[in-house]
């Protein structure tokens, strides 16, 4: 239809060409996504008749010949030509360069152009982010990319988020992907401190990677593949992500504004009794009044986001300057995230551009605000808890005002008093600098130092009043603690120095050769202290005891409120690494790379590990005999191996270190440990046809983990029952195939309409844990909540990972007592009829996303979805069964006449719990529309003005019963993780921003 | 050029500076902690780790639930716990339970460091006190589990035990290393009864030489015996031994039973034979003794557990100061009577407590395993909160106390057939607590005796396994049970990482 397109308007051209041949003068504006450009050149091709756009991007050239070809451009943007064919106003939207140059992907330590890559790597640029309110980076690429499986903990302000690249390859923590920022990889491990439990249930910690302004973030490149992941060694085998924050370009100094404004609201809760509902069901219950408890804890959340931007540079160098601010108000009251980013990027090329400096600094300062929340609540339970359970015919304040307390209050507690007496704030400063000089030597050959720094420090104080209804802290019939607080500090810091020599040349005309060889020297360090004091007396505001917290009389030393103090052995790597590129006619393309990683944390026989890769392309397209249908057409393989050295500094070694002030080991040391290899095959093809305007590539890849690192069970008598170690009999196997497209259904000046899709399959399983003392496999996935305290799920021989293993569940029977299948036929239901129930891990993944302009309108809409995998709602096996109503707690409406026993059954963990939890979401759909600005525009001040509306989270069809299948409550057990169990999780928000981007 | 010059020379001076070794910061490595980690503190490690005894989540609840005197009803949704103290009360359990593989796990590695301890340059005094703490430990995985592994000194965990003994063997093992350096253990008295001194040393001989005969005591399928024949030498030595033990140490008058249990019991308890000492600065967790029973509305507030069985509660007579009463300290602050709780509770104005709703608190001796109600169930006080710091209790955990040994010794005499001497014995104890003499004696009034004297401190399953009554049904369980309940299984994952280890017959 386009081609169709082209050739009638050719013809048209033709004709006005033969009837009406004169010279004439030509104007129109020059603009960019970002607006108008000033100076860009304007030259009628083949002569040396040019102008130059003015301050507000218009042009006019005199005495083009209406068959005269007009070249426009200008630095850092695409040339482009175009007819004139008669017509008198010529605008034209400039491309960025590096936005065609989107084919150019950072694989660490340099960059290659997509179309010679030889390994799984994607990017993605800021333009494609998704939408709405983002306030860490893995989140800006949910759903977009194949094999990238981000699962947000909650929908909590500044929650974590679970990144996993192809799979599991690891059980213990530390399956995330190695992230690089501004070329600093930085270290795992939480910033902010967690909490001590008093009862409510420990706070979680806050997702590090908070820190970085989303509107700061350029592109993130994601490397998938062991091939390319390799050059980071011991490292690499979770995947690598490389974020590149924003640098200027030259031309004039460019100011950025971004406002925005968020209204969010719960999307989905349970269904819960209405007040005449529960009184109907529960007549011996009914207190008389109509409350709902649960929307009591809720409000209708703002957020305000503002960004300014300003960016230039000259023929040297190049700045940007950034300030963000966000205010993020969570659907739960007292939840909340205010963040504040300054950056600068800096470039500069000396010594007539033999040396180029470059410099970028990060600082963020972020506050978190929470209530009482938790993961692992138990028969007190927590905020959402209380609030789901309250018995609604019980007013939550007495008739002077003050706050009723229920019956029971041990269990049932007020969550308006569980909001006003609790407090949890954490002020998390987080600065990473790096800077880099590269220095050519020779004509292709560049040696390059960097020196990065990433400091961390985070302070977070909780208080519980004395008057909060916590049993240890106050009891109605018992002194209890009287208020408790607890002040934490966390430090973390990382240096790291890194010198690559980079040399490009031609062999011959065909062989072109690219060689990397690198030194780096990496060291973290983490250190923090806990103060907790408990009993504050008169004193009955908790945010006083953050304040003073010497108001408390007693400070534990040991025991469950111990004071702790720590600084844990420093982790330091150094590595060489190397990295050749070899290309023969643009056809054949072969990639090597070498890494070797020294860690302090390895142990004594094992100080060094070696990561070898190996990749080749062939470009399909550049033969002959490929058909001219194909644009692009290239086959990929891959292998490599990369470890995972995600284990505490000092395990290598037996420690000796203070209990109770006197010197004891501390664990069981293990001279041989060392990384666990995963070893990885791709097979991977990128085509493009139809004019580039489909595109698309499919991967099939393989992985293999072998010497697993694992808190393992050692023979007793042992001081300590478990050592770390590597399972020398067990291997994680991941398989999976990935698919991406992209199809520009429409692609003209004023309107264009992209498409993209993508799915991966995957399955990770594990086996030869019989053989490494598990034959009952590792277990995780402890369940929280009255009477229950099991595990639920683990990883098992011969299973796929995250595995639920739990009793069946058939119903209820005549008597309204649980059902269970006795699978060992003994006539006793017990551990022995546990079965495994489904995996916590998806099978499918898929994406889809489409943007749309029209003139000045522009839309864009993401969605993304996940299959195969079980939720386990850990928060209806607490609280949701018959017997709940019997109790007095409000209880969802399908539990009303489920044939449940409302006096007798238990509630036993069993897949009476476990829901499917396939999902697919529309995260975010926006609607913008641009004015032009500049003298012509709506206002000489402006260079252009965008307007747009964003939906989030709009809707999600899941058969799940919880509050969102997209959760992930931390139950592990002994530091191995869990997946899919929700426990009291925080909702997630559906929201619709308003906002405002200016370019002056 | 200049600044080409010192970039490389600054690359270089990054190339050279860098170093592997470990900067370990707060802990040193065993190699290098030679001035701090010497003998003394080797021993304090093994002595703090007797503190995991003071829990209910290990060795406790295999010695209590699945006797006659304590029972862990679900109540609600509460204390379900997927049904770990329901099987271990119905004598149901498997090698998965989380209790079993605990203890499992505690006993061993309290094992592993009394051995550790014995790789420092101990002094004499010092050598014998490990090895009490081994020959413990020994004696108690002996008894629950029936297979013990050890270590040779400087045996690396990452290699297998080098000695593996049966139940058999191992009895036999702990009592010799423990005679062959009796006498080097410290002399002591009852407020130094946080040290393995000689008393603590012959009241331990006295108890393994009692029990020896059980575990000498396996059927042909390898599953342990019921019938059980002690041996008179074995007899006599728990005589001559409880002799020595009891030696300088008396009971103490009947209004102060409860000091052995009291917060100051080390300071202030005659009883005392070998503790583990607590602080309010650093203890084990002695509350949760007093947490696991007591009602949400007491004070201290509890966690509403576990509850005494009738057929304990049945066995005291009125006046009985071990059965039930006021003390000075507990029940003027918060009503809380002492021993077993029955009935309408109060608090220390003697305003009666409620529970569900409006109803008053009243604990019935009724109770279901399976379906309780928040008041089922008789509650036991012992151990005496610390209201000075009720989670850090400065109450010292009582491992033997002087009327258990003297006990001991009646039981060998009586087995022996002295049933007067044995009489007089539990008689002197009886007049000690209030409780009207004896005129007859037989063998299981010793065991009731035991019970009313020993209940809920621990020592049930041990004492009713000897006496052969362990199999019997009781409150909520209607079964006689198998044989091979009376050794626990040893948990999967154990058996697979040390093929030594071998699961004991019946499971």
């Amino acid at each position: 239809m386009k081609n169709d397109l082209l050739r009638k308007l050719f013809i048209l051209c033709m004709f006005f060409y033969i009837g009406f041949s004169y010279s004439q003068s030509i104007t129109g504006k020059i603009s960019s996504v970002d607006g108008p450009l000033p100076g860009v050149s304007v030259t009628v091709k083949g002569t040396a008749n040019a102008t130059q756009t003015d301050l507000d991007g218009f042009y006019t050239i005199k005495e083009a010949d209406k068959n005269a070809i007009l070249i426009f451009s200008y630095i850092g943007f695409k040339n482009q030509e175009i007819q004139v064919g008669g017509k008198s106003i010529i605008n034209v939207m400039l491309k960025d360069e590096q936005n065609d140059l989107k084919e150019v992907i950072v694989v660490g330590y340099g960059s290659v152009k997509k179309k010679d890559a030889t390994t799984a790597v994607e990017t993605l640029k800021s333009e494609s982010f998704n939408k709405g309110i983002s306030t860490s980076p893995e989140q800006l690429l949910q759903g977009k990319i194949a094999g990238v499986q981000v699962t947000s903990a909650s929908g909590e302000p500044g929650a974590t988020n679970s990144v996993r690249i192809r799979g599991i390859s690891s059980i213990r923590a530390g399956s995330d992907p190695l992230y690089v920022i501004d070329g600093v990889p930085i270290g795992g491990g939480d910033v902010s401190a967690g909490t001590a439990n008093f009862g409510l249930g420990e706070q979680s910690a806050r997702n590090p990677l908070n820190f970085i302004n989303p509107a700061d973030i350029a592109s993130m490149d994601i490397l998938k593949d062991a091939s390319a992941t390799a050059i980071y060694g011991s490292r690499g085998a979770n995947g690598v992500i490389i974020i590149t924050t924003k640098k200027g370009k030259k031309g004039a100094g460019q100011m950025t504004f971004n406002i925005s404004n968020t209204i969010s609201t719960i999307a989905h809760d349970y269904n819960l009794l209405t007040a005449a509902e529960f009184r109907a069901a529960s007549p011996l219950n009914d207190k008389g009044s109509s409350v709902d408890a649960f929307k009591s804890i809720l409000r209708t959340a703002l957020t305000q986001s503002y960004d300014l931007g300003y960016s230039g540079g000259g023929e040297n160098g190049t700045y940007r300057f950034s300030l963000g601010y966000l205010d993020q108000e969570g659907v739960i009251k007292n939840s909340s995230l205010e963040k504040y980013n300054a950056s600068v990027n800096l470039t500069q090329k000396i010594l007539d551009n033999r040396v180029t400096l470059e410099s970028s600094l990060l600082t963020s300062l972020i506050k978190d605000q929470a209530p009482p929340l938790s993961n692992d609540a138990g028969s007190e339970g927590d905020l959402i808890i209380s609030a789901l359970k309250w018995n609604p015919t019980l007013s939550l304040y007495n008739p002077d005002g003050s706050l009723t307390r229920a019956e029971n209050s041990e269990f049932n507690k007020n969550p308006q008093n569980l909001l006003q007496y609790y407090t949890d704030r954490t002020e998390t400063i987080r600065v990473l600098s790096n800077m880099a000089a590269t220095v050519k030597i020779i004509k292709g050959l560049d040696y390059k130092i960097s020196l990065g720094v990433d400091y961390s420090n985070s302070n977070r104080g909780v208080g519980y009043s004395s008057l909060i209804e916590a049993n240890r802290i106050s009891n109605p019939n018992t002194p209890g603690m009287g208020g408790a607080a607890s002040k934490s500090t966390v430090t973390r810091s990382n240096y790291v120095i890194e010198n690559t020599l980079n040399y490009n040349t031609n062999l011959s005309e065909k062989f072109k050769l690219n060689a990397l060889a690198g030194y780096s020297f990496q060291k973290f360090e983490n250190k923090g202290n806990t103060f907790i004091g408990t009993g504050f007396g008169k004193y009955t505001d908790q945010n006083y005891y953050l304040k003073n917290i010497t108001a408390a009389r007693q400070y534990a030393t040991s025991g469950n409120f111990a004071q702790l103090a720590y600084f844990d052995p420093s982790n330091k790597l150094q590595s060489f690494f190397g990295r050749a590129g070899l290309s023969y006619d643009d056809k054949y393309i072969f990639s090597g790379i070498i890494r070797a990683d020294g860690s302090s944390k390895f142990g004594e026989s094992n100080k060094y590990g070696y990561f070898p890769a190996a990749s080749f392309a062939w470009k399909i397209n550049k033969e002959n005999f490929t058909p001219k249908f194909f644009d692009d057409l290239k086959l990929r393989l891959g292998w490599g191996i990369t470890g995972n050295q995600d284990f505490p500094a000092g395990a290598a070694s037996t420690l000796v270190g203070p209990v109770e002030g006197v010197p004891t080991i501390v664990n069981n040391g293990n001279k041989n440990l060392k990384w666990e290899s995963t070893t990885q095959y791709n097979i991977g093809i990128d085509f493009a046809f139809i004019n580039n305007r489909l595109t698309g590539s499919v991967d099939v890849y393989t992985k293999e983990t072998n010497n697993p690192l694992l808190q393992v069970l050692v023979p007793v008598p042992a001081l300590y029952s478990q050592a770390w170690s590597n399972l020398p009999n067990t291997k994680i196997t991941s398989k999976g195939i990935e698919f991406a497209a992209n199809y520009k259904v429409l692609n003209q000046n004023n309107f264009s309409w992209d498409f993209g899709a993508n799915f991966s399959f995957n399955n990770s399983n594990i086996k030869g844990l019989d053989k490494d003392g598990y034959p009952t496999g590792i277990a995780t996935g402890v369940l929280s909540g009255p009477g229950l305290g099991g595990t639920s799920q683990g990883h098992f021989d011969g299973q796929e990972l995250y595995q639920f293993y739990l009793l069946q569940f058939e119903g209820f029977d005549e008597n309204g007592i649980s059902k269970y299948t006795d699978l060992n036929h003994d006539g006793q239901i017990n551990d022995k009829d546990k079965a495994y129930s489904g995996s916590a891990n998806p099978n499918f993944t898929l994406g889809l996303n489409t943007s749309l302009r029209y003139k000045s309108w522009d839309f864009v809409a993401n969605g993304y979805g996940s299959y195969g995998r079980e939720i386990y709602d850990n928060t209806e096996n607490a609280i949701f069964n018959a017997r709940a109503l019997t109790f007095g707690n409000n209880v969802p409406k399908y539990i009303l006449n489920n044939g449940e026993n409302a006096t007798e059954n238990s509630n036993a963990p069993s897949t009476r719990y476990l829901q499917s939890g396939d999902f697919f979401r529309l995260a975010n759909v926006t609607l913008g529309y641009t004015l032009q600005g500049g003298e012509k525009g709506f206002s000489p001040w402006i260079k252009s003005m965008r307007m747009y509306v964003t939906a989030s989270n709009i809707f999600v069809i899941t058969p799940y019963k919880g509050f969102d299948p997209e959760v992930n409550s931390n139950k592990s057990v002994n530091g191995i993780p869990s997946a899919g169990i929700d426990y009291s999780s925080y909702p997630k928000a559906r929201s619709f921003s308003i906002g405002i981007n200016l370019n002056l | 050029m200049k600044k080409l010059i010192l970039l490389l020379s600054l690359s270089l001076f990054t190339i050279t500076s860098c170093s592997l070794d470990e900067e370990l910061n707060d802990k040193i490595t065993k190699e290098n902690s030679n001035d701090l980690l010497g003998p003394d503190e080797a021993l304090a490690s093994a002595y703090r780790q007797l503190r995991s005894f003071q829990t209910f989540d290990f060795q406790f609840s295999l010695q209590e639930h699945p006797s006659d005197e304590l029972a862990g009803p679900t109540r609600g949704n509460d204390w379900d716990d997927n049904g770990k103290w329901r099987s271990l009360h119905l004598h149901t359990w498997t090698p998965e339970n989380e209790i079993i593989v605990t203890s499992w796990r505690e006993l061993n590695k309290g094992l592993a460091f009394a051995l550790d301890a014995q790789t420092y340059p101990l002094n004499s005094s010092q050598k014998a006190q490990a090895i009490f703490i081994e020959s413990f430990y020994i004696f108690e995985i002996t008894d629950l589990f029936g297979q013990v592994s050890l270590r040779k000194p400087g045996e690396d965990v990452s290699i297998l035990p080098s000695i593996q003994l049966g139940r058999k063997e191992a009895i036999d093992y702990a009592i010799e290393k423990l005679e062959a350096v009796l006498e080097d253990l410290p002399d002591g008295t009852a407020v130094t009864s946080d040290i393995a001194n000689k008393n603590a040393g012959n009241a331990l001989l006295a108890k393994m030489y009692l029990n020896k005969a059980v575990y000498k005591a396996t059927d042909q399928d390898g599953k342990p015996q019921i019938a059980i024949t002690f041996l008179n030498d074995d007899l006599t030595k728990v005589i001559s031994y409880a002799d020595a033990a009891l030696s300088g140490r008396s009971l103490t008058a009947a209004s102060n039973f409860y000091d052995n249990f009291s917060p100051t019991n080390g300071e202030t308890s005659p009883e005392l034979i070998f503790t583990s000492k607590n602080t309010n600065s650093a203890a084990g967790d002695v509350y949760k003794m007093y947490r696991m029973t007591l009602h949400y509305n007491q004070n201290p507030s509890g966690w509403n557990g576990f509850v005494a069985l009738t057929d304990l509660y049945n066995k005291f007579t009125p006046d009985d100061v071990r059965f039930t009463g006021r003390r000075e300290g507990l029940t003027d602050i918060s009503g809380i009577k002492t021993g077993i709780l029955i009935g309408q509770q109060y608090d220390q104005n003697g305003t009666a407590l409620i529970s569900d709703g409006n109803n008053p608190l009243i604990f019935t001796p009724e109770f279901s395993l399976t379906n309780s109600s928040k008041s089922n169930g008789l509650r036991v006080i012992k151990y005496i909160p610390d209201y000075v710091n009720l989670d850090q209790p400065n109450n010292d955990w009582v491992f033997i106390r002087v009327a258990d040994v003297m006990m001991m010794k009646a039981e060998a005499m009586a087995r022996i057939g002295n049933t007067t001497g044995a009489m007089t014995i539990i008689n002197d104890i009886r007049s000690h607590r209030n409780a009207p003499l004896l005129n007859t004696l037989t063998i299981n009034t010793i065991l009731d005796e035991r019970a009313r004297e020993l209940y809920w401190e621990g020592h049930r399953r041990r004492d009713q396994i000897r006496f052969g009554t362990f199999l019997n049904p009781v409150q909520e369980r209607s079964t006689t049970s198998d044989r091979h309940v009376m050794i626990f299984p040893i948990p999967l994952d154990d058996l697979s990482v040390n093929p030594n280890l071998h699961q004991n017959p019946g499971y």
